[in-house]
């Protein structure tokens, strides 16, 4: 007798998830031979696990999408903690953190049915924790972004992101297009005046491919393909750091010990590792000045090759596509326009770090999603992912509605 | 000569490729007389365990993208095919032009008008006329795109936002328009008894039962809405009421005998009954249906 339930494709790919997980994690034990070291081996697989397998236990999710999102976070951690174990530990908590944070996003949407209350409080708190770091922020970077509160270092433009998300889903669904420019445009203003330019790009980007989404008009996509033409060139004529690396984009190697310096590192790396890699424990990418953040990819590429790294992308896609087909299938235009915005922002950004990482597009700071290190990146690309999940719920709830009703009437 | 001298490069390739995995030899089984004293992987135990896992990783990397493209195929193929079972599947009713009968399947919400991107077209209308939208336990939310419209909602002039449910004629420049739910059913009772005698009509004719529809509880907690409707019926919905069948010019009247599609009886005939067993649906195995059984809309399957 066949047994269907072994056969299953999510059976077959968690297993092997699992797999990679843990000869990852245990070469890597075997290398420094620590008590930690072991701890991940067993830590990391199992909440790949729990968060792949339970949660679509708890209420109807779209368990290929969660199996992508864990094994790219389980990826991160893995890669962190190659390069700097404490760091690794630290993204493995917010790998726990962001899995809670995401089950609460997918609960908002999933009994969330009456958004206009909360839509002017929450575009009210999103302009105030986007004005927080010109008031008390710290710069990094070139940026003013990261602000600290009580201790605890964030990114507000991070968090904003999934305020963004539901803000235009549900203004655009109520054809409020001026109310839904208007937020967005006072988001980039705060982010233009915090010269925080690359979560500016995607900020812009999600919300001109929401409002075509919306109003299937060619003509806000014209204007607003002309905007993001003349806002490059006021931002390249503004800042200086934005002549700089459109500079070390076209010839990195003109000043390769100095404002080119991260670059050329990066494209070292990635050369070194060639098709096959150099073998994890064995990458030499440290000499990259932000190899846990913005040049992630780089180090994979080092250390698992040119093969994985595409394998890497090729995952990136195939979420994306999942999360098109998510927005498709949504009965409803609130949840479409949250779908496609989530599955926009992923991909954008994605988009624009690694092909800054290859020298295909000037480099800007965003992070890797899931990937780079940092608490604000993950846990807000968790809860966008939430918000997609939540959609996807609401998705499947409508099908099996369907088929109980199509039952009901075969039985009549 | 040159065969030996080939064979010696190889043994010496062959030689410093395999030095590592001497040493590791060495390493793991303490040949080299170290007494064993550390635990961990020597550093070239280490890169050749590393090296070697390289394919490894490459190899379980080039699983898991096939397997989640195959497992996302997998699904949309089943997507499709319960579509395909399930043709009423997103769609909360449909919308019958009167004059030809002609119906447009009414997603949750959307745009009536003459645009391409509108969900219910119709041509000579403004590119967006009406929008909708089902709010549950209300009804459909109808909002004119232009306050200087000449939509009629049952003869009412539609100047801004009003509800619409089950059998609500709209009219537009050229159209007379009748709405047909098969969701909402939990609307508030109302005045008028058009709808419910519809209703009534459909339930008894063991098509629904609106108890399914609607729970007790929240049958009872339902706001009472006034549309326009239910202040003052219409001729037609009087007519309506008394003779709900014959006036339900709406609904799909059937074709005239000689042209209906000859059905094979298969139910009258005792032989068939194997076949009609295979037919009849059973409760726990139902979940899936099979390609035989595509369906046809709701809607229609109400007028058999």
């Amino acid at each position: 007798m066949k047994n269907s339930t072994a056969r299953h494709p999510a059976n077959l790919l968690i297993s092997t998830i699992m797999l990679f997980l843990f000869s990852a994690f245990l070469l890597l034990a075997l290398k420094d031979f620590e008590a930690r070291g072991f701890l991940m081996v067993l830590l990391v697989p199992l909440i790949f696990f729990v968060a792949t397998v339970f949660i679509p236990r708890l209420f109807p999710a779209d368990q290929l999408l969660l199996c992508l999102i864990n094994f790219l976070c389980a990826l991160g951690v893995l890669v962190l903690y190659r390069m700097n174990p404490k760091q690794g530990l630290d993204q493995a908590v917010n790998y726990g953190i962001g899995v809670f944070a995401m089950i609460l996003c997918i609960l908002f949407v999933r009994f969330i049915r009456h958004w206009k209350p909360m839509i002017m409080i929450l575009a009210l708190a999103s302009l105030l924790l986007m004005a927080l770091p010109l008031l008390f922020g710290v710069e990094r970077n070139g940026a003013r972004a990261w602000v600290t509160l009580l201790g605890l270092g964030f990114q507000p433009s991070e968090l904003v992101k999934v305020a963004l998300l539901i803000i235009e889903a549900y203004l655009l669904s109520q054809r409020k297009i001026v109310w839904a420019g208007s937020f967005a445009g006072l988001c980039l203003l705060l982010l233009m005046l915090q010269k925080d330019l690359g979560t500016a790009l995607i900020y812009y980007g999600v919300t001109l491919i929401m409002v075509f989404a919306a109003t299937r008009s060619y003509l806000y996509l014209g204007l607003g393909a002309i905007g993001a033409a003349a806002g490059g060139v006021l931002g390249y004529n503004m800042y200086s750091h934005v002549k700089v690396r459109v500079r070390i984009w076209i010839d990195p190697w003109y000043d390769y010990s100095g404002a080119g310096y991260q670059i050329v590192q990066s494209l070292i790396a990635m050369v070194n590792g060639g098709v096959w890699g150099l073998g994890l424990g064995l990458g030499n990418a440290y000499e990259i000045p932000a190899f846990t953040t913005d040049f992630v990819f780089s180090i994979i590429l080092n250390e698992f090759g040119l093969i994985f790294g595409v394998f890497v992308v090729l995952i990136y896609v195939l979420l994306f596509l999942r999360s098109i087909a998510v927005a498709m299938r949504s009965g409803s235009r609130v949840n479409t326009l949250l779908a496609l915005g989530a599955s926009a922002l992923i991909a954008l950004q994605t988009f624009v770090i690694i092909g800054g990482n290859i020298k295909l597009i000037p480099l800007t700071g965003v992070t890797l999603p899931f990937i780079s290190y940092g608490g604000s990146s993950l846990i807000s690309s968790l809860c966008i992912m939430g918000l997609l999940q939540g959609v996807a719920s609401i998705n499947e709830d409508e099908v099996k509605v369907d088929q109980a009703l199509a039952r009901a009437e075969d039985f009549a | 000569m040159d065969c030996c001298l080939r064979m010696q490069t190889a043994i010496f390739y062959v030689s410093i490729r395999l030095q590592p995995c001497f040493c590791c030899i060495y390493d793991i089984m303490d040949l080299n007389g170290n007494g064993g004293s550390e635990e961990r992987l020597s550093a070239d135990a280490f890169e050749l365990v590393s090296l070697g896992t390289r394919y490894w990783f490459v190899l379980l990397g080039l699983i898991i993208v096939l397997r989640a493209a195959r497992w996302a195929w997998h699904d949309h193929r089943s997507y499709l095919h319960t579509l395909r079972s399930l043709p009423d599947a997103g769609y909360i009713g449909e919308i019958v032009n009167l004059d030809t009968g002609v119906t447009q399947a009414l997603p949750r919400e959307g745009v009536m008008g003459s645009g391409k991107a509108c969900d219910i077209r119709f041509k000579g209308l403004r590119r967006r006329e009406l929008l909708y939208e089902l709010r549950e336990g209300k009804g459909i939310l109808l909002t004119p795109s232009h306050e200087n419209n000449q939509i009629l909602m049952e003869d009412v002039p539609l100047s801004r936002h009003d509800y619409a449910l089950h059998g609500t004629r709209l009219s537009f420049p050229g159209y007379s328009l009748r709405m047909r739910l098969f969701e909402g059913f939990d609307i508030p009772k109302r005045e008028v008894t058009s709808m419910q005698e519809d209703a009534g009509y459909l339930q008894s004719s063991g098509d629904f039962n609106l108890e399914d529809y609607a729970s007790e509880s929240s049958y009872q907690q339902m706001p009472m809405i006034p549309p326009a409707m239910a202040s003052r019926p219409t001729q037609d919905q009087v007519q309506q009421a008394e003779d709900p069948i014959g006036q339900m010019t709406w609904v799909y009247a059937s074709p005239p005998a000689d042209q209906q599609p000859d059905i094979p009886q298969l139910w009258a005939d005792a032989s068939n009954d194997d076949v009609n067993e295979a037919f009849i649906p059973q409760a726990p195995e139902a979940e899936r249906i099979t390609e035989s059984h595509v369906r046809r809309r709701r809607s229609q399957r109400h007028e058999k």
